[in-house]
């Protein structure tokens, strides 16, 4: 009979320890593969209240100027 | 053992960089089992390997937009967890006394023709495992990288932080090393159980 390391038994991990990892690994992932959505909407959202405040500022100062 | 096809691998590379959560699945189902065998060798206590498994699966998940397009998935996994139980080792100081703490681990009955047969298999797998066992670590993750986990040297070598050279020093330290444990009690089967192991 030919024995080699490879015949040695394979030992299996704990099977529900196994699903709750894949769970919250997948739970994480979920997250991470949201995040740039998230991060995208913040941006938008910092643009168009940057452009709104810099209209104020113009048309306060063409008022200015034109007084 | 399976081996992972390149382009297969390239390809779920490229998902995890997006966070695909079904690529990870099938990363998980393709090494979770080798490396739970990888790391309970080399711990030689379930519950230590057991949380070093969960680890290196969120290591994962926390660097998988970070990964490389070509990057190897195999090497990979096993260089954190083996980087992980080095760090878990020198933080507790691990006793190096489970050996047979870790046959009790095995399962019932392991393959072989005739009952005759596979009582002196298992009685021999049962002594090698322990032989496995009382290398020092050095050698014994050499040897279960290239021996039973069937990485390349170059890459077993890039997982312990070594030259190929210097793996292959270890991997021959280890194998003379087990022939004097079990060559004393039966040299030719412990030669014909190291016939697998190449480097």
């Amino acid at each position: 009979m030919n024995i080699s390391l490879e015949s040695l038994p394979q030992l299996t991990p704990d099977a529900r320890r196994s699903s709750r990892t894949l769970a919250l690994c997948r739970a994480r992932l979920e997250q991470r593969r949201r995040r740039p959505a998230r991060v995208a909407g913040v941006v938008a959202l910092g643009g168009i209240a940057t452009a709104y405040l810099l209209a104020i500022v113009l048309n306060a100062l063409r008022l200015y100027s034109s007084s | 053992m399976t081996v992972m096809n390149r382009e297969t691998e390239l390809a779920l590379v490229s998902r995890l960089r997006a966070a695909d959560a079904d690529a990870f699945d099938a990363v998980h189902a393709h090494y979770n089992a080798r490396l739970f065998n990888f790391l309970v060798r080399l711990s030689r206590r379930r519950d230590v390997a057991e949380d070093l498994l969960e680890e290196t699966w969120l290591r994962l998940v926390s660097g998988s937009t970070r990964l490389r397009p070509d990057t190897q998935l195999g090497p990979w996994l096993f260089t954190v967890a083996r980087n992980l139980f080095v760090s878990y080792r020198r933080s507790r100081a691990l006793e190096d006394s489970h050996a047979g703490g870790l046959l009790a681990l095995w399962p019932s009955g392991t393959p072989g023709s005739t009952p005759f047969d596979m009582a002196a298999a298992n009685e021999t797998l049962r002594r090698l495992e322990a032989a496995i066992g009382s290398l020092p670590v050095k050698y014994r993750e050499a040897l279960l990288l290239v021996g039973v986990e069937g990485l390349r040297p170059v890459e077993a070598a890039a997982v312990c932080g070594i030259t190929p050279d210097a793996l292959r020093q270890r991997v021959s330290r280890a194998r003379a090393l087990l022939l004097t444990q079990l060559g004393n009690e039966e040299g030719g089967t412990a030669l014909a159980v190291l016939a697998g192991v190449t480097a």
